[in-house]
């Protein structure tokens, strides 16, 4: 069998006995422990900066950054950032309550993966400061492909989800890790044609995070 | 003069010993105003670098050892190229590894061995006086530039010396010379020295420097077999370019 | 794999003659190297996470056995299956099976040089299944029946006309009749026929850029989403790749994460990067029903041990061909085998056989600029010239060669001789140089070669030995 056959081999060439339980003991305290490497200086500021950091980053890799009070006119928020026109939102958020009954140029659809999707309004999991990562997250809920199908992304986050580094999520996820946990850090973009940056190469083309004061 | 700071051992090389023996003059001259006696042991030969390149490695191991005979009781040991010297100080090791006697005098050997301008910034304190304003373009041989460091201290010495370098776009990507690479892969050769004087001369210096004596000969062949009038010339003969005949600088 | 490495001399003189070619190869190195240096630059912890990236990988190498055993028992935990190949065609194989035991028709697939390496893509169409790439750069070359020359930007040696000529000629049976111009309806028109793929595919096949051995964990990272897309809607996720790409635990895939954008391409990180765990939750509303995980040693097990067991540190970021002067001339296709550049040219003589490949590593100057940007400090010249004693070793190198450098050594080995016939040799070359332009235009032989090109100064009539010596012998009459 090959299994047997390539556990073998690498033994082998490593002149180690499959036997030797010190070997074992090595790499499960190495597990057990799972001590972070060295963490960059910038993950580890006061929360404020912290959210600065974020919407900076965020915007460099070509997202866009809206940053609010409170949740009283998200459905305001929204429609601001998509100007004028006629939408079919489709929207998958928990936490927030989006009215847009003023807006009569609004549709709201149902979800189900399909080849053309509008808007897509949704929430996420966190996110990481270092590089202005949105953190997004499999569940009962959310759909990854939810994500990715739209033409242009919305995502709501609260301040107080911002963490620091990536190690941040593993402290709070790695016991029951969803199926996908998944970074986004801008637009869905390609630089395969001469080099040159496009946007939307399969996910969305833009990217639109409003940031909840606390 | 001064009472002497010590002794020097020359490890020529190759290509200044056969094709330009002038540049070991200067180099010569250099450690000596530097306050010290430079010695040339008779019985040096090459480094061993095409041997070892070429994937001889029983010959590259025997030329090592020649090479450390004949200069480990030296108190220093200076080369003007960065290749050779990168060869000795930064390879001898790893290739006698198995061999216990020779792998210990090859450590003994590396700890004293310096490329040139190492040698006149860090250890003799050199410090060039005047001599005229010049403009050139400076090329950061390969093996100097990432097995020994050299960057700064050749352009500090020139500058003291009245050159004022204007950098030329991307200093530090390899010339195409390669030893043995430049005649078997003669096409690939070409484009890549095409693109360095090019690159060179977009700077409109007067001169195109640099430390390693192939990479000099690859660059000064190019741009003689393109017609373009740039000088090219090893770091060394031009911090001694009060030696240098008038014709060749003008 | 497939490997023309053979043809190593007309392919390059081909990529030389080759104007677009050496267009986009322009562009490639410049941006690259500039935005690389940038991006270094502005995170101070770059180097010190290099030497724990190292550290890393060369930990889990010496743990192989039981770092692959752990991952392995997470993903069966999670409720995924791992299957082991010895080899590409056993590799192959079980991913042929695992389509057919589920019925496949159409697979989607993700980009994945491990797949490049076993042909993977060829072999399931001739087993009647519609396999498409969905990276773009993939897509492109998948209609064009070519192979990857970059192993992160696979379609580089094309240019924008090039890729609309193609999009043309392929894409009408689809109902897109118009030639198009702009790269952003390239992109569009891409994505419009990419999304049907999507939709309907039964399989989806990717690569990992890493493997969590503590969590049973693959790491994706893209900057299309094209990975997430093919990963989460059909009900097959199939895993290919190599046995090297484990590491222990998410905080070190952080580590690497943080490096790996950054000696790629020159951001901070890329658009995506995804943490796939197992098979969909009973709960979830999308994800693969199966999840597989291929582990492919195909000669790399055999690495351990020797002095190539570094280049089992590549996390594949491509640095080394960014930076690589002999790459920025020739391109990825005159290597003749999917892995080019400095990693390319330590890869395929063991991926392949040395005497077809062996033109690759003797093809550097090592002037060592791929060493200093690999992320993980693998000494690639090293690994070059590893092959290069094994070429001579073997005697596979021309006899003019062999001799010259044995001949070389033992004058070597008689320095006196040795300064003796130099200073024979440098009076016959003189010879051959014009008086009035102190150059010699012409040499014969293998020096020929390099007169083909350049000009050679011809040499003064006595060496530097010879001279000092004079000297010396002056200065001790004039002492007596
Ligand atoms: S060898 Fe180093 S630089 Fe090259 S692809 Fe691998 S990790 Fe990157």
């Amino acid at each position: 069998m090959s299994r047997t056959e390539i556990l073998d081999r690498i033994r082998k060439k490593l002149a180690v006995d499959s036997e030797d339980k010190t070997r074992l003991q090595v790499v499960e305290s190495r597990l057990a422990n799972h001590l972070p490497n060295t963490i960059p200086s910038r993950c580890r500021q006061s929360h404020s900066d912290l959210v600065d950091l974020f919407q900076e980053k965020m915007e460099k890799a070509h997202g866009t950054v809206n940053r609010v009070n409170n949740d009283t006119d998200l459905g305001g928020e929204i429609m601001a950032y998509l100007g004028d026109g006629s939408f079919e939102l489709c929207i998958n958020v928990l936490e927030f309550e989006l009215d847009f009954s003023a807006y009569s140029s609004v549709q709201t659809v149902e979800w189900t993966p399909r080849s053309s999707l509008d808007i897509c309004i949704s929430d996420c999991f966190g996110a990481v400061a270092e590089t202005g990562s949105l953190v997004i997250s499999s569940s009962k809920q959310m759909p990854l492909s939810f994500n990715f199908l739209g033409e242009k992304h919305i995502v709501l986050l609260k301040e107080d989800q911002i963490m620091g580094a990536y190690e941040d999520i593993w402290a709070r996820t790695r016991n029951d890790m969803p199926r996908d946990i998944t970074l986004v850090s801008g637009p869905s973009c390609t630089g395969d044609i001469e080099m040159i940056m496009e946007f939307g190469a399969h996910g969305p083309k833009e990217l639109h995070i409003i940031i909840i004061g606390s | 003069m001064t009472e002497e700071k010590g002794e020097v051992a020359l490890f020529v090389t190759c290509l200044i010993d056969n094709l330009r023996p002038d540049i070991g003059f200067s180099v010569v001259s250099l450690i000596e105003d530097a306050g010290f006696k430079v010695i040339v042991p008779e019985l040096q030969s090459c480094c061993g670098q095409p041997n070892f390149n070429g994937g001889d490695k029983l010959n590259a191991q025997k030329t090592a050892r020649k090479v450390i005979d004949a200069f480990i009781d030296y108190e220093y040991v200076v080369i003007a190229s960065g290749s050779c010297g990168g060869m000795i100080k930064h390879h001898y090791i790893d290739l006698l590894v198995d061999d216990t006697l020779y792998r210990q005098k090859a450590e003994r050997l590396t700890a004293k061995v310096y490329e040139l301008s190492h040698f006149l910034c860090e250890v003799a304190d050199y410090k060039p006086v005047f001599i005229d304003k010049m403009e050139v373009t400076y090329h950061d041989a390969c093996a100097g530039l990432r097995e020994l460091d050299i960057k700064n201290q050749p352009r500090a010495l020139l500058a003291q010396s009245g050159v004022n370098i204007i950098e030329m776009d991307e200093p530090e990507v390899c010339c195409g010379f390669g030893g043995a690479f430049c005649v078997k892969y003669p096409e690939i050769s070409n484009q890549m020295v095409e693109k360095k004087v090019m690159d060179a001369n977009k700077t409109d210096a007067a001169a195109l420097v640099t430390g390693d004596l192939g990479c000099l000969m690859n660059m000064e062949g190019k741009l003689h077999r393109l017609g373009i009038d740039l000088q090219v010339f090893h770091y060394a003969e031009l911090l001694t370019r009060e030696r240098l005949t008038r014709e060749r600088l003008t | 794999m497939q490997v023309n490495s053979k043809d190593f001399i007309p392919l390059v003189n081909l990529a030389l003659d080759n104007n677009s070619l050496q267009a986009s190869l322009g562009m490639l190195g410049k941006g690259l190297s500039f935005k690389r240096t940038a991006a270094v630059a502005d995170f101070p912890e770059f180097d010190q996470l290099r030497d724990e990236a190292r550290d890393i990988k060369d930990h889990c190498l010496q743990y192989l056995d039981i770092y692959l055993m752990k991952f392995e028992e997470q993903v069966t935990n999670k409720g995924g299956h791992v299957h082991w190949a010895s080899n590409e065609g056993e590799a192959r194989e079980i991913v042929l099976s695992l389509c057919q035991a589920e019925n496949a028709r159409t697979i989607t697939k993700s980009k994945s040089m491990v797949t490049e390496e076993i042909d993977l893509v060829p072999f399931l169409e001739d087993h009647g299944l519609d396999a498409v790439e969905t990276d773009l750069g993939e897509y492109i070359i998948q209609l064009r029946g070519e192979r990857p020359s970059h192993i992160i930007a696979p379609a580089v040696h094309l240019s924008k006309s090039q890729v609309a000529d193609t999009f043309f000629d392929q894409h009408s049976n689809l109902g897109f009749n118009e030639k198009l111009t702009e790269r952003v309806d390239l992109v569009g028109e891409a994505r419009q026929v990419l999304r049907e793929k999507f939709l309907g595919a039964d399989v989806g096949i990717s690569g990992a850029n890493f493997l969590v051995a503590d969590t049973g964990t693959i790491v994706l990272v893209t900057n299309e989403g094209n990975a997430e897309l093919t990963t989460a809607i059909p009900e097959t996720h199939i895993v290919v790749t190599g046995i090297e790409k484990i590491i222990p635990t998410l905080e070190d895939a952080s580590t690497f994460i943080r490096l790996l954008a950054r000696s790629a391409v020159g951001a901070e990180i890329s658009a995506y990067t995804s943490f796939i765990t197992g098979p969909r939750r009973e709960e979830d509303q999308d994800g693969p029903k199966n999840f597989h995980v291929v582990l492919v040693d195909n000669g790399r097990s055999e690495m351990l041990g020797t002095e190539l067991q570094d280049m089992l540190r590549c996390i594949r970021c491509s640095a080394c061909l960014n930076h690589c002067p002999v790459y920025l001339s020739i391109g990825g296709h005159a290597y003749g085998s999917v892995y080019s550049g400095p990693m390319g040219a330590v890869l395929t003589p063991q991926f392949s056989r040395l005497e077809e490949a062996k033109q690759l590593p003797n093809a550097s100057t090592f002037c060592g600029r791929c060493e200093s940007v690999c992320p993980v400090h693998i000494p690639l010249p090293k690994l070059m010239r590893h092959w290069r004693n094994k070429e001579f070793e073997a005697g596979l190198n021309p006899l003019s060669m062999r001799w010259g450098l044995r001949a070389w050594a033992l004058l070597n080995r008689h320095p006196l001789l040795q300064h003796m016939l130099a200073s024979l040799g440098i009076r016959i070359l003189g010879l051959f140089g014009n008086k009035a332009t102190g150059y010699i235009i012409k040499l014969p032989g293998l020096a020929g070669n390099w007169t083909k090109d350049r000009d050679f100064r011809t040499p003064p009539s006595t060496t530097f030995m010879s001279q000092w010596k004079t000297m010396q012998k002056n200065r001790q009459k004039k002492e007596v």
